[in-house]
């Protein structure tokens, strides 16, 4: 069983924002391949769960794991792998995780550009927030508006977010604002189970519960840190913008569940051997690791499609409100990305450049400048990161740089991080009490769960501007623009 | 005088576990005990169970080959019938019978449709994880330990 440490291993310090543990610190079988990297500023490193140290350093312990297994700031302790933990393998020796990707694949961020200021929003606020909470459904097994049967399914699965587009739930140009356009390529929908289609098909156009809202936010003049990019964007001073932070519902889930059951009694047979059970793999050269990354990208491309579905009906919301056309209102993407998700990209590895496969799990991937995956649009300022904070204080607009390729693989925060559990904060905070504190405080939360809207509490949270300076002071991720949260839909 | 021993609580959540997720540690003194209070502490984090009726029933048969993979199995059957069918548990009967190298699991759930404005919701489960997980005997009490992803 899982054992948490009592104090912190050794680290070294590399430099302000990053430390290492060796790889001897764990000699025994299985040992680590790797050092274990961890990216955090002192006062960040200090207040880090002590489970990180140790999920990290079994991570690095996994077979063809190259260079080093690393944590973001927004490092907690999660399932197997930690959350804000990022892995790279080699394609031939090493292994695909599920639980390094997580049950909710593409989990991830959209950020919705509006032509609106604050000042035009703030009379309509409440009723704003209570439309969206209608059109958007949130909270314990909800369901969507577009019901998709099995041929449109398995189109989901291929074309994620342009099957949406195409069926008229977006703009043709919203695909370009999407990593990788919205489709993974490499889906196949008949690596998914039936189980899986039944328990999330349903889910198309849902926001979930958790950490998972869809949020009303307003940028402040002095939160724009480059004005240059900002402006690239589309973006101003007392603009107002939205955010959603959801992913692939249940469907996703399950395929997780489905492939750890898989691979949980291979290990022996693949001469695999983890310091925790959630740590199960495959051989990435094996028949079951392809099934699986099939059935994960069909299971992304539909987290896609779920966040475009959202953005249409987010755009629909406010339309009614403010009595406007559905594209006249600037609600333009600025972006979309994946924080749970497994890839193949080029990394620079011992000198050489080097096909791996990337695991983020709680993790944006943040490519600099003239990386070819990127759009056009994005090829001078590098890719948009957007990064959510808890519903109290704030969350950020980034964008990626080449120093992220060589140092991270291409990857930095995803959100604030948790620094008290959700049982701990249940009992220290309560629900109503929040949403009042809250609203006295400007920001307007319809909540489907006010037990679920306790766990969430900012004070559960890191200080994000600790999280965002320190990759930005890295060099990782340049911050942009920082986001204060006006109205939120939660589950 | 008080000599009767205090009725203990089925399960409780751990304070001090995963922080994104949800922990809990659930006592029986059979096997089929165990599988029910873990169960209940599942969808206690799901929804207030108070507000559930176990109106409708739902028979469910599993098969594993150990009893730590037939109640994953089990918790994430559960799970599995929120999300496809819209479904709330809140009765359970659990029996689990040895046959040869597998366990066999009968189940008789009861619950009802999910209903927003009826139920109490609370956090949505997306799976029971294996890690940190614990299923052990000592003396005559099972002893369960489950990580929930939230």
């Amino acid at each position: 069983m899982f054992q948490v440490p009592t104090k912190r291993p050794p680290l070294t310090k590399l430099n302000d924002y990053s430390w290492e543990i060796s790889k001897d610190y764990k000699n025994d079988a299985p040992k680590m391949q790797v050092p274990a990297r961890i990216f955090a500023s002192k006062k960040l490193l200090d207040e880090m769960d002590l489970a990180v140290y140790e999920q990290i350093s079994n991570v690095a312990a996994l077979p063809g794991i190259v260079k080093a297994a690393m944590v973001m700031p927004d490092a907690h302790w999660g399932y197997g792998f930690p959350i804000g933990g990022v892995a790279a393998f080699d394609l031939d020796k090493g292994i695909v995780s599920p639980g390094g990707i997580g049950y909710d694949i593409n989990c991830g961020m959209r950020l919705i550009r509006t032509d609106f200021t604050l000042k035009e929003i703030e009379p309509k606020l409440k009723q704003l927030v209570d439309s969206l909470f209608r059109l958007v459904p949130a909270g314990v097994g909800r369901k969507g508006f577009v019901r998709i049967t099995g041929k449109d399914w398995r189109d989901v699965a291929q074309d994620g977010a342009q099957w949406c587009i195409k069926k008229g739930y977006g703009f043709d140009k919203d695909k370009e604002h999407i990593e990788d356009y919205g489709a993974i390529a490499g889906a196949d929908a008949s690596e998914v189970s039936d189980k899986a289609v039944k328990r999330g098909v349903t889910g198309l156009g849902t926001l979930g519960s958790g950490n998972h809202y869809l949020e009303i936010q307003v940028i402040k003049k002095e939160n724009i840190f480059d004005e240059k990019i900002a402006k690239t964007f589309g973006l101003f001073p007392g603009q107002v913008v939205v955010m959603v932070h959801t992913g692939s519902r249940g469907l996703g889930h399950q395929i997780c569940t489905d492939y750890v059951d898989l691979f949980r009694p291979k290990l022996k047979d693949w001469g695999i051997n983890v310091r925790d059970q959630e740590l199960s793999c495959a051989p990435i050269n094996s028949k079951e690791a392809e099934r699986y990354l099939k059935a994960m990208r069909s299971a992304a491309n539909y987290a896609f499609a779920n966040r475009q579905v959202i953005t249409h009906q987010i755009r629909k919301g406010f339309s009614e409100a403010f009595g406007k056309n559905i594209d006249n209102m600037g609600m333009e993407l600025i972006y979309d990305v994946a924080h749970n998700i497994a890839k193949e990209e080029q990394h620079i590895v011992d000198g050489k450049k080097k096909k791996v496969l990337v695991h983020r799990k709680g993790a944006t991937r943040c490519f600099g400048p003239e990386r070819s995956e990127l759009a056009n649009i994005f090829r001078k300022t590098g890719q948009p990161v957007i990064v959510g904070g808890s519903m109290e204080t704030g969350s950020y607009l980034c964008v990626g740089t080449t120093k992220a390729e060589e140092e991270t693989f291409g990857s930095t925060m995803h959100g604030a991080g948790r620094t008290m559990s959700r049982t701990a904060a249940m009992r220290e905070f309560q629900g109503e009490q929040l949403q009042k504190s809250m609203e006295k405080k400007g920001i307007y939360v319809h909540a489907v769960s006010m037990s679920g809207l306790a766990e969430e509490a900012g004070k559960a949270y890191k200080d994000i501007n600790e999280v965002i300076d320190t990759m930005d002071q890295a060099g990782i991720s340049k911050k942009v623009v920082r986001f204060l949260p006006i109205g939120n839909v939660k589950g | 005088m008080n000599d009767m021993p205090k009725k203990e609580k089925p399960y409780k959540f751990l304070k001090n576990s995963v922080t994104a997720d949800i922990a809990f540690e659930a006592t029986g003194k059979t096997l089929n005990e165990v599988f029910k209070n873990s169960a209940m502490a599942l969808m206690d984090t799901m929804v207030d169970m108070k507000t559930v009726k176990p109106r409708l029933k739902k028979p469910i048969r599993l098969r594993a080959k150990d009893e730590s993979t037939l109640l994953i199995n089990f918790l994430n059957e559960i799970v599995y019938y929120k999300d496809a069918e819209s479904m709330l548990i809140s009765g359970f009967k659990v029996d689990i019978k040895k046959k040869e190298d597998a366990y066999l699991l009968t189940a008789e759930l009861s619950g009802e449709p999910l209903h927003m404005g009826k139920h109490i919701l609370r956090s949505d489960v997306k799976a029971a994880t294996w890690h940190n997980f614990k299923l052990e005997k000592k003396g005559s009490k099972y002893t369960a330990v489950v990580v929930l992803d939230i």
